[in-house]
């Protein structure tokens, strides 16, 4: 395993998408995840990683080497692709051989490590088949298998490997590919769109925005300091409630005051200060709210808010219930961890802490966290 | 409005090349009540859209009868049901405005054209289309794509609606959003909806009963609820629930006059079972199931509790997924879910996991079918 | 239900019978006719009851009615056909798959500029080509006639197998590439594969289109490097024309094309990329 530095990388792929000035590094044996909408620029850096893209400008290094002009099989990278890419007319054990028998190992050499392989990813059973014949699962993992075979590469890129599996098939994959990774213990790069995925797998985040990176470090970072709507909006369980509002101050208050309900943010004075009078959104990610049923009887100071408004719907889903409160015709979605029943129209009182709020420039910019 | 029933429908597709046949569905009996959503839910290739075009009339089931109220029109071709079918890609006439496109149904039916006037403006304002009429419909965005595809569905007033997988090709917020406006039109409109997904958590927002498939067969039909609570099969069991329920093995002992459900290969936890003893003696093998998040994990031991290593952590922003490492058949992992907390198990931690009696669901391992619901 | 399935299969049987005649009974007086003496072959109505004979088979191959020895014609055909095919497939395919994979400057218009020698009529350049190939030293000799056949096959080729390249995933290969096999591996051992149908179907129709060419082999060729359209055209003695002669050369010239045809039908129907690529 080794690190892999690119340092900035631009490619011009027509009007559509350029990648401009893509730095980041992929550590020893951590997973980095690029994680963006559909068309944001992954596949083209994978792609350009692993040597079947050109760049415009920029390098890439991998260990100590610069690779940024080496054919594909001089740099001894191993990939899976989105569309897998499985050969039809061979069958899986002569498709996981593949890169093997490129290197001219002996027969016996390349049995036993693709055996071990295919044991080690529960698809022995199908060694002997076509792809044509399998289920999406199995041949998700045939692709899998041929990109890991190479056990001495010192990158593997994973371009979107679970995307087109069932929802069901994903989630367990999911956490049998942490295990694996674990195992393994090699550097990776993994592209996706999901961003459950992406928070669940990545020791480092990369998110892109249509060919430039806007964010990167650990999940949880980015998780909690987004630093702008896009990423607030795309790295979280549930799509996170925006609401437009603007900062006043009113006495010796700071107060955010928004179409739906106003509240004291004067704690955050030093962070909001160059911002009074301006315009900005309120972010408010739905697992982190709360629903009271009951007036709750405050204390002042507090960092805590309640917001009083009525129940407008509420969603069962499995073990989660999504619940939509109006406030003031705004309404306001919470994700609760467990089975609740409301009553429509019901009173409720929304709470949350002050230390989970986003504010955001109204340009798009995030402020204080 | 009218009420869909399917009488032992079934499919079979023969295949010459390879002389074999699949049965893509078989014996799926059951009656869709007027003016619901009814919901087909199942894993790709179970046969949920082979079910859905015979309804439709695009693909007439191999055995079996279909009724639309007391109609048979298990034959008859799909103009003459009067079926409305939404795809998963809006199928959409680039060249045409929105106008058009939404008026292109009763075009082809001959209605005049005050009257598709009328309907037309009726229905862009139900669906807030209004402003974009004039408009043509190329290069819209895929949510709007699918409202006027849905618009085209919905605006010849058909008796029953059919959806298959409408939203998955849209963005999560679009999708969200369309959602719901789904839910509010299909509501206000009064007609059957049936509605096709591998989506589990858009089968169980939007639908009133929901028909969960696998392999062609149909292992429950009932709400949302119940299934998710009392999984009638244990397929059910592991596919409703974002992780599904966990699935032990274990067996039936007796001990001075008492029975007891011991799991297989961990030795100090039982749960009396007395009460239901006659029903579980039947089953040569059971099955213990609990869901994730009822379990509930300590540092220390409790009593009755089984001893676990904690070996994948997922957190996401309220919860956290953990994989528990037992000695549990046939799968030794048990899946969790906990609130997040500062006090959550790290990785490599040993921890003890207790399953609340009230939530633990009894199969038969060889039917997979529910057995019991245990009580406290 | 079932009475008028049986008459929907009794309509579609009466149909394709029809067809199968119209386009078939041509064929079939001309098999007749291979077999009928030469006193049958001229009733003022046909004769469907005869008693048949080899003669006319036997004359081909002891070259006794004709200006050239008798099978070899047959033989020429089958040589020149063959080769030219195969080689014009090899090329052709190599040229194809460098259409399909690589971008370069003016890569539509080449591939235009390729396709269109096939616009032109032949006959405008017949005269041309025999004063080239006279002057040559190619007139009359095998290799010309190859050298042609190969040039007007490649435009078919190219143009067939590109497309046929097009439809396989460029994933594929990419993954090879990845892999770390060599261009030309790849190209024979991954894609070619892929496109085994359309490589066989190019080739059946490649290899009719030289069996059936008559222009060039009438200008190009003597005696010694006849195919079988000129030697069918050829026979004659002196005042008579052979039709039972020309009707065994039909027969004859029918069975190399039908053998080929019969072993790749198989091919030509199945798909090949079925489940490679989502």
């Amino acid at each position: 395993m080794a690190k892999l530095v690119v340092e900035n990388v631009t490619k011009k792929y027509g009007p559509a998408l350029t990648l401009e000035k893509i730095s980041f590094t992929a550590e020893e044996g951590q997973i980095t995840v690029l994680l963006s909408p559909p068309n944001g620029g992954k596949t083209g850096i994978c792609k350009i990683v692993a040597g079947l893209d050109e760049v415009d400008s920029g390098k890439v290094y991998l260990g100590d080497r610069d690779i940024t002009n080496l054919e594909p099989k001089e740099r001894n990278v191993s990939m899976m692709f989105q569309k897998l890419a499985l050969y039809p007319n061979m069958n899986v054990f002569e498709n996981i051989a593949s890169p093997l028998k490129a290197r001219h190992l002996p027969p016996s050499e390349v049995k036993k490590q693709v055996e071990a392989i295919a044991n080690k990813l529960k698809i022995s059973h199908t060694l002997y088949r076509k792809p044509g014949t399998l289920s999406g699962g199995e041949r998700q993992r045939v692709a899998l298998s041929r990109a890991l075979v190479k056990s001495d590469a010192e990158l593997y890129i994973l371009d979107e490997p679970l995307t087109n599996l069932d929802a069901k098939i994903r989630a367990s994959m999911r956490a049998e590919f942490k295990i694996l990774q674990k195992e393994i213990n090699q550097t990776m790069l993994y592209a996706t769109p999901d961003p459950i995925e992406a928070l669940s797998l990545a020791d480092k985040l990369i998110v892109l925005d249509r060919g430039k990176i806007v964010q990167q470090g650990t999940p949880e970072d980015i998780y909690r300091n987004s630093v702008n709507k896009f990423v607030a909006t795309l790295v979280g369980y549930y799509p996170i409630n925006l609401i437009e509002g603007s900062i006043i101050e009113r006495g010796k208050k700071i107060i955010l005051q928004t179409d739906a309900f106003e509240i004291e943010i004067s704690k955050l004075r030093n962070s909001v200060k160059d911002y009074i009078n301006s315009k900005v959104t309120l972010g408010l990610r739905p697992e982190l709210l709360n629903i009271a049923k009951t007036e709750p009887k405050t204390q002042e100071p507090s960092d805590l808010f309640y917001i009083k408004g009525d129940v407008f719907e509420f969603e069962i889903r499995g073990s989660d219930t999504v619940v939509y409160v109006k406030i003031n015709d705004q309404i306001i979605r919470v994700l609760e961890s467990k089975i609740t029943k409301y009553d429509t129209g019901m009173t409720v009182w929304l709470q949350f802490n002050l230390k989970d709020i986003y504010l955001f420039d109204a340009a798009s910019e995030q402020l204080i966290r | 409005m009218v009420k869909v029933v399917l009488e032992n429908v079934g499919k079979v597709f023969k295949s010459s090349k390879e002389a074999k046949e699949t049965i893509a569905v078989k014996g799926f009996t059951a009656e869709f009540p007027s003016n619901k959503v009814v919901g087909i839910l199942g894993p790709s290739g179970c046969g949920k859209t082979t079910t859905l075009r015979a309804i439709a009339g695009l693909d007439p089931p191999s055995e079996g009868k279909i009724y639309f109220d007391d109609k048979d029109v298990t034959y008859l071709p799909p103009i003459e049901r009067d079926a409305a079918l939404l795809f998963q890609f809006a199928v959409v006439y680039d060249n045409m405005t929105v106008f058009d496109n939404l008026a292109f149904p009763l075009m082809v039916k001959g209605v005049e054209k005050e009257e598709i006037n009328k309907r037309v403006k009726e229905t862009a304002e139900f669906l807030g289309l209004s402003n974009i009429l004039k408009k043509k419909a190329k290069g819209l965005p895929a949510g709007i794509n699918q409202k006027i595809a849905l618009g085209r569905a919905i605006i010849r007033k058909p008796k029953v609606l059919l959806l298959d997988e409408p939203l998955s090709s849209l963005d999560p917020e679009s999708r969200l959003y369309l959602r719901r406006e789904l839910k509010n039109v299909i509501r206000s409109m009064e007609t059957t909806a049936v509605y096709v997904t591998h989506d589990q958590s858009e089968a169980m927002t939007l639908c009133d009963k929901i028909a969960v498939m696998n392999e062609g067969k149909v292992h429950q039909y009932d709400t949302p609820e119940n299934i998710y609570m009392n999984p009638a099969t244990t397929f059910v069991a592991w596919f409703i629930g974002e992780p599904g329920m966990n699935l032990i093995d274990c067996s039936l002992e007796e001990s001075e006059g008492k029975y007891y459900i011991k799991i297989d290969g961990v030795s100090d936890v039982s749960f009396d079972v007395s009460k239901w003893s006659d029903i579980l003696k039947k089953s040569e093998k059971i099955v213990l199931g609990i869901r994730p998040e009822f379990i509930t994990i300590t540092k220390a031991y409790k009593k009755n509790s089984m001893k676990g290593k904690c070996l994948v952590v997922e957190s996401f922003g309220s919860f956290a997924l953990l994989d528990i490492l037992t000695n549990c058949s046939p799968n030794n992992i048990i899946k969790v879910k906990t609130p997040l907390s500062d006090d959550l198990p790290k990785v490599d931690e040993d921890i003890y996991l207790k399953f609340p009696t009230e939530y633990i669901r009894l199969f038969d391992k060889k039917s997979g079918e529910l057995r019991v619901v245990m009580t406290e | 239900m079932k009475v008028s399935s049986l008459i929907k299969f009794v309509l579609v049987a009466l149909v394709t019978l029809i067809l199968i005649a119209y386009f078939d009974l041509p064929i079939l007086v001309m098999i007749i006719t291979a077999f009928k003496q030469r006193a049958d072959i001229f009733t003022p109505v046909p004769k469907w009851i005869f008693t048949p004979t080899l003669k006319n088979f036997a004359d081909i191959f002891a070259g006794t009615t004709t200006m050239a020895e008798g099978t070899l014609a047959i033989r020429n055909s089958l040589l020149f056909v063959t080769i030219s095919t195969v080689i014009a497939m090899f090329i052709g395919s190599l040229a194809a798959y460098g259409f399909s994979r690589f971008k370069f400057f003016g890569r539509e218009d080449l591939l235009f500029f390729v396709l269109s020698q096939r616009f032109m009529p032949g006959i405008v350049i017949v005269l041309p080509m025999f004063v080239l190939y006279s002057s040559v030293g190619l007139r009359g000799t095998p290799l010309g006639l190859i050298l042609l056949y190969i040039n007007a096959a490649l435009p078919f080729v190219i143009w067939m197998m590109r497309s046929f390249f097009d439809e396989i995933p460029r994933e594929i290969d990419e993954a090879a590439r990845l892999d770390g096999h060599s261009w030309f591996t790849i190209f024979i051992k991954f894609v070619l594969p892929v496109a085994r149908n359309g490589f066989l179907a190019t080739f059946l129709f490649s290899f009719i289109f030289g069996w059936g060419e008559f222009l060039f082999a009438l200008i190009l060729t003597t005696p010694e490097s006849w195919t079988m359209p000129i030697a069918i055209v050829n026979s004659r003695v002196s005042s008579e024309i052979l039709w039972g002669q020309i009707a065994a050369y039909g027969v004859i010239s029918i069975i190399p094309v039908f053998i080929i045809a019969v072993a790749l039908q198989k091919y030509l129907v199945r798909g090949m990329t079925l489940g490679a690529v989502k």
